[in-house]
């Protein structure tokens, strides 16, 4: 009888749970600046990033090191708490995320459908790509980046009601879902008949970008506007790690930056735009 | 018929200790599934917040320093895990949150997990248990109990109540039938201690006077203690008449049978035929009582024992007797136990009973008319 009440709290104890998570923190703390300056964020940028920080630091001595792909989101609040130095973006930033960031974009870049060798096709109607959305092409795999990507969006954005079927399809077993770039290079690879929304810097033989409505994906087709899919690639900063991010953003915005970012498949911006 | 209070105490008490019991039931069923489903839940998602901090473990220990800025990649994981199908919190150790999506924690029971990397803290994972289905469940449960709970209390308690209602009256027809025949038994016992003792003596007295009126007292003396005894004599008489069955006394021997007859006919459903004299000579009181009781003694093993439906009654004028027959359609007698009564009876009457087939209820009872006791 005296061992009924310690019974009884045990099980409600067990029945209970634990705490519920308390609020979470709403201060937020800048981290202290690294030895080294960290850059990191998008995948889609990432190859340009490398190449500018292998050159700024051979020119100034200055250890500069470009992370993994964290995506855009993650490379803003990395920036913003002071954990990297440099954000890497290929997309607009809310208002909420811009607070307290300097933003400089440095290229556009084309988003287009990669395909293997492999597929039978050479160009897709807009008609193709809402079909491809439906499962409505027989023999070809989508693969897709995952929703709040900005190839994603890029594509989207050139094709309306795609960005609703994708939704529809989603679940239905239509496309594949892949979460950074390097994932989606080698699903493409290896996937047969695999056709995937990817950077048109990153497409390397044997992949190839597919045309739409006729249209060649290239870095002229992007400079004179005929190509519709597009994504801004910039970083982000704090204003008191400027000195620190200085060197890079002066390479990237000088001719040597820009030739360098026209040689790997993209199209320099003006700096400061 | 004697009162005997008995359902109603028993209901007053019966009643608290049923409401009690399904109240329990009631209660306790679905109470113990409830608590026993929801520590299962949290024990399932004390698993799950296992598994995503052993994920998270591999993460961080991946990018120690990025990996809480890699929330997309990291939610994809988890659902490729099967992980993001229940509310889940996950903070790094300075309390900020990882946005990783998932249900809304609405109405959840949490399990904490830590986060470690080689003994050092670096997050903390709230997984929820949602509770809203579970207490769907619970709330259907519990009105399924309530219900079988309002039908087996109705049950407990009209059953036993039913009973000894059914009991409490057997108990009063008994009370009652054991109160006539102590009543009855009094009444004997009176009217033979009257009939033998002051009957008797004043008989004697009487015959004495006679004596001594013949030997020469004066007969207007004697005449006037003759009247005296007689008026005694009278008197004894009428009492020990009034102390008979009340059918005796106003209808007579033949009377109170032909009444009992049709009334205990009626009352039990057993055809009885009655066959009768139209007169017969008047019977001394205990004689007349004792017979009737007979008759009423006969017809109840009838019916208790022989389960028949028809009885016939036979009531005969023999020369210096009265025969009294009774035999029915039924199974008979168990044994001569359930004659003992009629037995002890005709015995005190100077009677004999004739039984002559075992297994049948036919019975004979032959009463001496002049040879009965006084």
């Amino acid at each position: 009888m005296r061992r009924t009440p310690a019974l009884l709290l045990l099980v409600l104890a067990a029945c209970a749970g634990d705490p519920p998570p308390p609020p979470p923190s709403s201060a937020v703390a800048v981290l202290a600046p690294r030895p080294e300056v960290l850059a990191a964020g998008t995948g889609a940028m990432t190859p340009l990033a490398m190449a500018l920080a292998r050159e700024a630091s051979a020119g100034t001595g200055q250890r500069i090191r470009v992370e993994p792909s964290i995506g855009s989101g993650g490379g803003i609040a990395a920036a913003r708490d002071g954990a990297v130095d440099l954000g890497l973006v290929s997309r607009p930033l809310r208002p909420d995320e811009a607070e307290g960031l300097e933003r400089v974009d440095l290229a556009r870049d084309a988003v287009v459908l990669a395909a293997a060798s492999d597929v039978p096709v050479d160009n897709l109607s807009s008609d193709d790509v809402h079909r491809l959305y439906r499962g409505e092409l027989r023999g070809i795999t989508l693969l897709l980046r995952d929703e709040a990507e900005s190839a994603n969006v890029a594509l989207e954005s050139t094709h309306p009601g795609l960005a609703d079927e994708r939704r529809r399809s989603a679940g239905s077993g239509r496309f594949r879902v892949l979460d950074h770039d390097d994932a989606m290079a080698l699903a493409l690879a290896t996937t047969p008949r695999a056709v995937g929304v990817f950077s048109l810097a990153a497409v390397r033989p044997p992949l190839r970008a597919l045309r739409l409505d006729g249209v060649t994906p290239s870095t002229e087709a992007l400079a004179r506007g005929t190509w519709p899919a597009i994504r801004t690639l910039g970083v982000v900063f704090r204003p008191e790690r400027r000195d620190r991010v200085a060197p890079l953003l002066a390479l990237a915005t000088s001719e040597r930056g820009r030739a360098m970012i026209r040689s790997l498949g993209y199209v320099p911006l003006e700096a400061g735009r | 018929m004697i009162p005997v209070a008995l359902t109603r105490p028993f209901a007053r008490r019966l009643l608290p200790l049923v409401l009690v019991a399904t109240g329990l039931f009631a209660a306790v069923v679905p109470l113990t599934h409830h608590l026993d489903a929801r520590t299962r839940a949290v024990l399932d998602a004390r698993e799950r917040g296992q598994r995503v901090a052993q994920l998270l473990a591999e993460v961080v220990r991946d990018r120690p320093l990025l990996w809480r800025y890699d929330a997309s990649k990291l939610s994809v994981r988890l659902q490729q895990e099967g992980l993001l199908g229940t509310p889940l919190v996950v903070r790094d150790r300075m309390n900020r949150p990882v946005p990783l999506g998932g249900p809304a924690p609405e109405f959840v029971a949490w399990a904490r997990v830590p986060v470690e990397v080689d003994g050092i803290p670096v997050a903390t994972v709230w997984s929820g248990a949602p509770l809203g289905p579970l207490r769907t469940e619970s709330f259907r449960l519990l009105a399924g109990c309530l219900l079988l709970a309002a039908v087996l209390g109705t049950l407990l308690f009209l059953f036993p109540v039913r009973t000894v209602a059914r009991a409490e009256e057997r108990i009063a027809a008994l009370l009652a039938e054991r109160r006539v025949a102590l009543q009855d038994e009094e009444r004997r016992r009176i009217a033979r201690e009257l009939h033998d003792g002051a009957g008797q003596a004043l008989t004697a007295a009487r015959l004495q006077l006679l004596a001594l009126r013949k030997r020469g007292l004066a007969a207007e003396d004697a005449a006037q203690v003759e009247h005296h005894l007689d008026e005694a004599l009278e008197e004894v008489r009428r009492s020990t008449s009034a102390l008979l069955p009340a059918p005796l006394a106003a209808l007579g021997f033949l009377g109170a049978v032909r009444k009992h007859c049709a009334s205990y006919g009626r009352a039990t459903g057993l055809d009885i035929s009655l066959e009768a004299p139209d007169q017969l000579p008047e019977l001394p009181g205990p004689m007349a009582a004792g017979l009737y009781r007979i008759v009423q003694e006969a017809l109840h093993n009838t019916v208790r024992h022989a389960g028949a439906a028809h009885a016939s009654v036979r009531v005969s004028h023999l020369p210096e007797a009265l025969s009294l027959e009774f035999d029915d359609d039924g199974r008979g007698f168990p044994d001569q136990a359930s004659s003992q009564s009629i037995r002890e009876r005709v015995a005190g009457l100077g009677g004999a009973v004739d039984w002559p087939d075992p297994g049948r209820s036919h019975l004979r009872v032959r009463i001496p008319l002049g040879g009965a006791p006084a």
